[in-house]
């Protein structure tokens, strides 16, 4: 006798359907999963069996051959036990598929029948969804995460026994609601520039970095609130849409960092800590998972103490920076992951931190100071275009009552800048000013014979380093963009150069 | 010149570590020469000289003379000229310190000391007025053909050798280690461009490593170079105070310089003022007070501070007019005048071009000088 049940897989982030074959002939008992099962799949059999037999159906004797296909592809985790168990159900006439032939079940059986979540829901099921299925069985506390895929019957299971009720007939499925993805955007929020006192300079270096997609690196004391400038970085970045959410959902799912929310509606904010591993940090590891920079996928990594992160996890950030996203090796594959964020790194100005606060001395040696500074490796500093210092609000800042800038006013001129800059490199095949370089780079910031003459003055006097011009440029070239203007202006030079703090030499000099 | 002998005896007992100016008065004391105690080596052992169980197997295993010419033909090579107490290239005002080294290693292009010394001294860690006042002072007294000394440390001591080698001066610069070996390591370029204009002066033998011990008892070389010391910015636990009472306990004078400012630490200005000091609040005060005479149009007076800028904007104005009256954070900047941060950045961009204000650590702007 044979039973067919539909399940699914994942490659990176793709899905793709597995068909679950089993059959059962008279023998000796005997047990065998084939089709390239890891060893969670292998165990499948003690966890399917006891629950069958908590759950009060009868584990049929004699020989049980569960077959996987495609038989090429890795099937990895313990997410086939209620595939395989109503499988087994089938073949032993336990329960009738009739209905539900091309239904897809995912989900781990616990000994005592419990449906338990599984990761990675969401990939498979859109995945399913584009080949035609119709109708998903699933852990309950996963159903949210397939909730607004349009067109499929989510239904939740909690038990094996509420699984072949619902199969035999006996129980009608409930079905989960099918949830818009507008409503979910406005629940929960961000950090609010609002609620940040002062720091006009750093709130308008956030402007900028978001506005043309730049990286960014603060420098300052500790308690100069760096971090809080960070998390409200996302509160001013252009919306997500459907499709890019749907994107970042699809790595959180794989990670198994969606935490019981249905969709990531807003842009992630990520902030590993400077132990991280490279593996934790760029992804890969036993089970090559996404890392922290494909979790910052759409978002904000930020990368706090950057000069206390291990020189070669530092390294390891310049090939995404680069190319927007990280290739994981795996056992037989190698699996992408996108990893196109913005990077937001803070460090203190010297070893105490104090170097240059008005009101504590700072005891570091200038030859201390410029160790500290070059533990930040050069080819990262390249690709970071802002530089801001931040220094510590003095307590009739914090006091003062002034009425400060939301989130929402930021966004609207970024959002303004962001569709100049979409239009103008239309045919380009880039977005933002970040993306600009070489020939590209001298097209669209050109500069006036006088705008050209400030800088090369600014160049002279301030002893910049050679790395400073293109990013210079290129941040000017959105300080325009945020003021409407077509050419690069002066101020627009004089306003970027102030960005560069660490192309300068007066640090520790 | 090459050493006699005799001076080879003295530097034979002068190089030995833990071996001063007082140990050698005592063998002088005891009625026999160096040369018999170098030729006599019993008389070591004499228990009135003190010398320690090292002390004596020092001096003994270095009682050869082919060694010793070996040994100064080592450190000459290396371009160190080698004084002893008695050598005629020692300094004569080094011998009215109570101990004045009884050895010292020079090195750099200046070969005699000049007769108008004036020594610098501070704490290591200054505010960017006190580290100003300092540099100035020491161009302006350089100018006039008086030699800075100082330490070569940290702070003040910084500031007042570039300030005279700003100018084109000479500057002089008493090591707490040997005359070869720069410390501190930041300090690299200033040490090269004194040996290439100055001087550097050092107790301790080539290839003797910094020591806290060294440092206060190199105070009192450079109190006894000079006429007189001034105090820059210091605090009353500053090493610089040590320096102070050496000039005190040498007869040297002894100025605190007080810009009238409010700069500075008032405690000590009072605590030395107490001690008969001079507040002094320009270079030209000390000048008069020797009675120096006073060259004019020097070529830092030419670049003195900028006139009323012209070209300005009516924002750069009123940015340029607030940071005279002290230096300001973008913060501050922003609230005071109530501009954006990005116009405030733009016009500081342009001052800063135009030379008129510099930008500080802490994210600071002050106007330049
Ligand atoms: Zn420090």
């Amino acid at each position: 006798m044979l039973a067919s049940v539909w399940s699914g897989g994942l490659s990176g982030l793709q899905g793709y359907p597995v068909h679950i074959e089993v059959d059962c002939s008279s023998g000796l008992p005997y047990w065998e999963i084939v089709g390239l099962p890891d060893a969670a799949v292998k165990e499948s059999k003690e966890r399917v069996r006891s629950a069958m037999r908590n759950s009060g159906f009868s584990y049929p004797s004699g020989r049980i051959i569960v077959n996987m296909a495609p038989a090429d592809m890795r099937k990895e985790g313990p997410i086939y036990d209620l595939a395989i168990a109503v499988g087994v159900l089938k073949v032993s006439g336990q329960v009738e598929g009739g209905a539900w032939q091309q239904a897809l079940f995912f989900g781990e059986l616990s000994l005592n029948g419990d449906v338990r979540p599984i990761n990675g829901i969401l990939p498979m099921v859109i995945d399913a969804k584009e080949r035609g299925a119709e109708s998903v069985f699933l852990p309950a506390e996963n159903a949210q995460e397939a909730s607004y895929i349009e067109g499929m019957q989510v239904i939740p299971v909690k038990n094996l026994a509420q699984v072949a009720k619902i199969l035999k007939g006996e129980e009608q499925p409930v079905c989960v609601d099918q949830i818009a993805f507008q409503t979910l955007k406005l629940s929960g929020g961000n950090a609010d520039f609002r609620y940040i006192k002062g720091q006009s300079q750093a709130k308008r270096a956030m402007e900028i970095a978001v506005a043309g997609n730049h990286n960014i690196l603060m420098i300052g004391a500790p308690g100069s609130g760096k971090t809080m400038l960070a998390r409200a970085i996302p509160s001013i970045m252009p919306e997500l849409s459907f499709e890019e959410a749907l994107d970042i959902t699809k790595i959180h799912s794989v990670a198994g960092e969606l935490r019981g929310a249905p969709i990531v509606a807003h842009r992630p904010f990520r902030s590993p800590h400077h132990s991280a591993s490279s593996a934790a940090l760029i992804g890969g590891g036993s089970k090559a998972k996404p890392g922290e920079v494909s979790l910052a996928h759409g978002g904000v990594l930020f990368l706090d103490e950057l000069p206390e992160f291990r020189r070669e996890t530092l390294e390891a950030l310049r090939q995404p920076l680069e190319d927007g996203f990280v290739s994981v090796a795996r056992v037989n594959a190698k699996v992408e992951y996108p990893a196109r964020f913005m990077l937001a790194a803070s460090m203190n100005p010297c070893p105490c931190g104090y170097f240059g606060d008005p009101e504590r001395k700072c005891r570091c040696t200038p030859y201390q100071i410029s160790r500290y500074l070059a533990r930040v490796s050069s080819p990262l500093l390249d690709r970071i275009d802002l530089h801001l210092e931040v220094s510590r609000p003095s307590y009739e800042e914090l006091g003062k009552e002034t009425e400060e800038e939301s989130s929402l006013q930021i966004k609207q001129r970024v959002d303004a800048a962001r569709d100049l800059q979409r239009e103008r490199y239309r045919k380009e095949g880039i977005y933002t000013n970040s993306q600009l370089k070489g020939e590209l780079l001298e097209r669209y910031c050109h500069l006036q014979p006088a705008a050209e003459a400030l800088l090369k003055s600014a160049f002279e006097l301030m002893k910049l380093s050679a790395r400073a011009y293109t990013r210079i440029l290129m941040v000017a070239r959105t300080i325009a963009d945020l003021s409407g203007e077509v050419e690069i202006s002066e101020a627009h030079l004089a306003e970027a150069i102030q960005y560069r703090t660490l192309d300068r030499k007066y640090w520790g000099g | 010149m090459p050493m006699t002998v005799k001076e080879l005896y003295w530097y034979w007992l002068a190089s030995t570590p833990g071996i001063g100016i007082a140990s050698i008065f005592r063998v002088a004391q005891m009625g026999f020469s160096l040369e018999e105690l170098f030729t006599q080596p019993r008389l070591i052992e004499n228990n009135t000289l003190h010398f320690s169980e090292q002390i004596k197997h020092d001096l003994k295993s270095r009682a050869n003379i082919s060694l010793l010419l070996e040994e100064v033909d080592k450190i000459e090579r290396a371009g160190i000229c080698i004084r002893t107490a008695i050598s005629p290239g020692y300094p004569q005002r080094l011998k009215d310190l109570w101990r004045p080294p009884a050895i010292i290693y020079t090195y750099g292009k200046l070969q005699n000391f000049p007769p108008k010394c004036i020594g610098i001294v501070g704490s290591r860690y200054t505010s960017r007025k006190g580290a100003a006042a300092a540099r100035e002072l020491a161009s302006t007294l350089a100018e006039q053909g008086i030699t800075i000394v100082s330490g070569m440390a940290r702070g003040i001591d910084t500031q007042g050798h570039w300030g005279a080698l700003e100018v084109g001066a000479q500057t002089i610069a008493v090591l707490g280690c040997g005359a070869d070996i720069i410390y501190p390591k930041e300090n690299a370029e200033l040490y090269a461009q004194i040996c290439e204009n100055g001087m550097i002066v050092s107790e301790y033998a080539p290839g003797i490593k910094p020591n806290p011990r060294h440092f206060p008892l190199r105070n009192r070389i450079i109190a006894g170079l000079c006429q007189g010391v001034v105090l820059g910015e210091a605090g009353l636990r500053s090493g610089a105070i040590i320096t102070i009472n050496y000039a005190c306990d040498t007869n040297r004078d002894i100025f605190v310089l007080n810009k009238g400012d409010g700069g500075g630490n008032q405690e000590t200005i009072h605590k030395l003022n107490a001690m008969g000091a001079t507040e002094v609040c320009d270079a030209h005060e000390i000048l008069q007070y020797y009675g120096w005479e006073i060259k004019q149009n020097t070529v830092k007076q030419q670049k003195e501070k900028p006139s009323i800028p012209v070209g300005l904007d009516f924002f750069q104005t009123e940015l340029y007019n607030l940071l005279l009256k002290g230096d300001f954070s973008m913060q501050q900047i922003i609230d005071l005048l109530g501009k954006s941060a990005s116009e405030v950045s733009m016009a500081l961009t342009m001052l800063e071009l135009k030379g008129l204000i510099e930008k500080l650590p802490g994210n600071m702007f002050g106007i330049k000088g």
